[in-house]
């Protein structure tokens, strides 16, 4: 049972109504404030009456506070803000002891080896301060493995639509009848793949960074102020669903966290960006002629699937090595075809003997799979093959 | 002569049967105004020989030159002038017949500024007007096959190649294509038809060239094919050609 307060000129008297777990929370809140007393609640409702109580705190919902009150007034007012604003303390500190015997981290971004409220990264472990840029580095490795994963899976869908099509739609022929020499075609239709995987790529990008900078900001108004109000906290702790009203909170959130960034951030230089890009380009040429080359196998769309599956998997694997840690770009690591392109990037001034090297590897692959699709795709015996089987087929 | 076909020959490796003379020494030639016939059955070389002619193969042995231009040193130079037909020749599906013919002429490199006034001509004597700008994979059978004619002489080729073009075409789509080969001719175009069928070449060909297993057997008039035969219908013809030539090989 809680209590009954007595009213005095400095000390509000109030009282707790109920025995739940919220309801000992309120009062110990209360308890420490220097405007309230609390008691024992016995005959809480006739101390109201007579006035010897100015309220009565009854909590109805795991958020909402009653307050019942004989008369209200001005001075009540200023007596309910003050509640609430004790309340919403006490709610805090338990958060924060709710927290810590969940083993949650202090800050959600602690795994990360990020110190949000200090805004400083430290390594992880090591409690060493390190720059944000190293940070963002290793997440900018993450990305590009996604961004390889995204190009392979349109340029695979790509090439096979360009080339595969072509024969089953019977389209081949007129391709051939055009009056441009064959390379012309298979260079055409390279650039095309290249074309689709750019501009996927980019809306993707588009959607994608929006969806970071939203959950970013979100997490960033979780730790850095602490605020216990925050939706997205108690959807972390799994205490209510995301609300469509949370939206708003949430972009609030996106400024404060480009304010808080702002001077921290040591944004790329130009030669890195044209140099990011490169890696993309190069990445995509490599992939688009690695599945023109499949595809010009296969003599249906199911068989193209088939025969596309192999590269896309060795492509996933080379992109994947370059995570080994401590792997370095050297001769030998350069011969591997998307890995020394990331292996690359994680040094900001590779070494100019394997990098050249490497280029030289890929730039070999990509003619060999352009020569070797347009051999295979215009190969006579093949056209010819295909006229039989329709032939065939007719009735 | 617009085109020449001189010891042509072309073999392809099958699992069944091993090398094999798809195309036999074949010689002809054909001249602007005249439709030239290649009549014999299936699996005769026709096709090949078709092919060979709009540079999609390349011949093993002999030589094929259009307007003066061998289709082996200069390809482009032949597709240029040369408009194809055959079953094989699809549309692009997701383009209107307008946008592939627009296609087709600006590759075909025909004057930039007379692209719109021939393709409007076109889409005028071919009756397409109502699908001129309608997806190529909404239209009938007839419909193609009209953007197919359209595509294959957008560029005013000088010499038409047609490869059994009659092929899946119901009678009112048979009387237009035997009225566009006519048409080809009245423009003095050079026109070598392939196919099958006897009433077809003795209805639209100048000359006939009797083809059978990669090889002329005959190649002259209806006159001169009854005059040579001693027949007078040419499926009688054709057996008694072809018979002659087996004895003869026996």
């Amino acid at each position: 049972m809680w209590s009954i307060g007595a009213w005095e000129k400095t000390r509000s008297q109030v009282c707790v109504i109920g025995k739940g777990p919220e309801s000992r929370l309120i009062s110990e809140a209360l308890s420490e404030d220097k405007h309230f007393v609390v008691v024992p609640d016995k005959d809480a409702d006739a101390a109201l009456q007579s006035g010897a109580v100015k309220a009565l705190i009854v909590p109805s919902a795991p958020d909402e506070v009653t307050i019942k009150t004989h008369e209200p007034s001005v001075e009540l007012l200023g007596l309910t803000e003050l509640i609430q604003e004790d309340i919403r303390k006490a709610r805090k500190k338990s958060v924060d002891k709710e927290l810590k015997d969940k083993n949650v981290p202090e800050t959600v971004l602690a795994p990360f080896g990020m110190d949000w409220q200090a805004i400083k990264p430290t390594a992880i472990g090591t409690g060493r301060s390190i720059g944000l840029r190293y940070v963002i580095d290793i997440l900018l490795q993450f990305f590009l493995l996604y961004v390889i994963f995204i190009m392979i899976l349109v340029g695979q869908v790509a090439a096979i639509c360009l080339l595969v099509e072509e024969k089953e739609k019977k389209t081949f022929h007129t391709t051939l009848l055009l009056p441009v020499s064959r390379t012309k075609v298979m260079v055409a239709k390279f650039l095309a793949v290249n074309l689709a995987i750019a501009s996927s790529l980019f809306m993707h990008l588009c959607s994608l960074m929006l969806s970071i900078v939203f959950i970013m900001a979100a997490l960033l108004v979780v730790t850095v102020q602490h605020n216990q109000d925050s939706p997205v906290l108690k959807v972390l702790l799994g205490q209510s669903p995301i609300q469509a009203t949370d939206v708003l909170s949430w972009w609030i959130g996106c400024g404060q966290f480009f304010s808080i960034l702002k001077p921290e951030i040591q944004l790329p230089s130009l030669p890195d960006v044209a140099f990011l890009l490169f890696i993309l380009f190069a990445s995509a040429a490599l992939i688009s002629s690695c599945f023109l080359f499949a595809a010009s196998f296969a003599k249906s769309n199911k068989d193209a699937q088939t025969v596309a599956l192999f590269p896309a998997l060795t492509l996933v694997a080379a992109a994947t090595v370059s995570f080994i840690p401590g792997l370095e770009l050297n001769f030998a690591t350069a011969l591997l075809p998307v890995s020394n392109l990331l292996i690359m990037r994680k040094f900001q001034h590779p070494e100019i003997l394997p990098a050249s090297f490497a280029f030289l590897v890929l730039l070999s692959l990509i003619v060999f799979f352009l020569w070797a699709a347009k051999t295979l795709f215009f190969n006579e015996q093949n056209s010819l093959r295909l006229k039989r089987t329709a032939t065939r087929h007719q009735p | 002569m617009s085109l020449e076909v001189k010891e042509v020959s072309k073999h392809f490796y099958d699992a069944k049967r091993g090398d094999f003379a798809a195309v036999d020494n074949v010689s002809f030639s054909c001249a602007s105004g005249e439709v030239l016939g290649l009549l014999g059955p299936n699996g005769a070389g026709k096709t090949t020989t078709l092919r060979m002619i709009g540079t999609l193969l390349a011949p093993d042995s002999g030589t094929i030159t259009i307007e003066g231009f061998d289709v082996t040193v200069a390809p482009e130079a032949v597709r240029m002038r040369l408009g194809f037909l055959s079953t094989d020749t699809g549309l692009y599906e997701r383009l209107t017949p307008k946008e592939i013919l627009t296609y087709f002429a600006k590759l075909s490199k025909y004057p930039k500024d007379k692209i719109a006034a021939r393709i409007d001509d076109l889409i005028n004597w071919l009756d397409m007007k109502r699908f001129a700008e309608v997806r190529c994979e909404k239209l009938s059978t007839g419909m193609r096959q009209k953007v197919s004619f359209a595509r294959a002489i957008v560029h005013d080729p000088p010499i038409m190649a047609l490869d059994e073009p009659a092929n899946g075409l119901d009678v009112i789509a048979i009387r237009a294509l035997h009225q566009f080969i006519r048409t080809c001719k009245e423009q003095s175009k050079c026109v070598v038809l392939s196919t099958h069928v006897m009433s077809e070449a003795e209805k639209l060909c100048d000359r006939i060239a009797i083809i059978h297993k990669g090889r002329i057997f005959a190649i002259g008039t209806l006159e001169e094919l009854r005059a040579q035969s001693g027949k007078h219908y040419l499926e009688d013809i054709f057996f008694a050609i072809v018979q002659e030539q087996a004895d003869e090989s026996l």
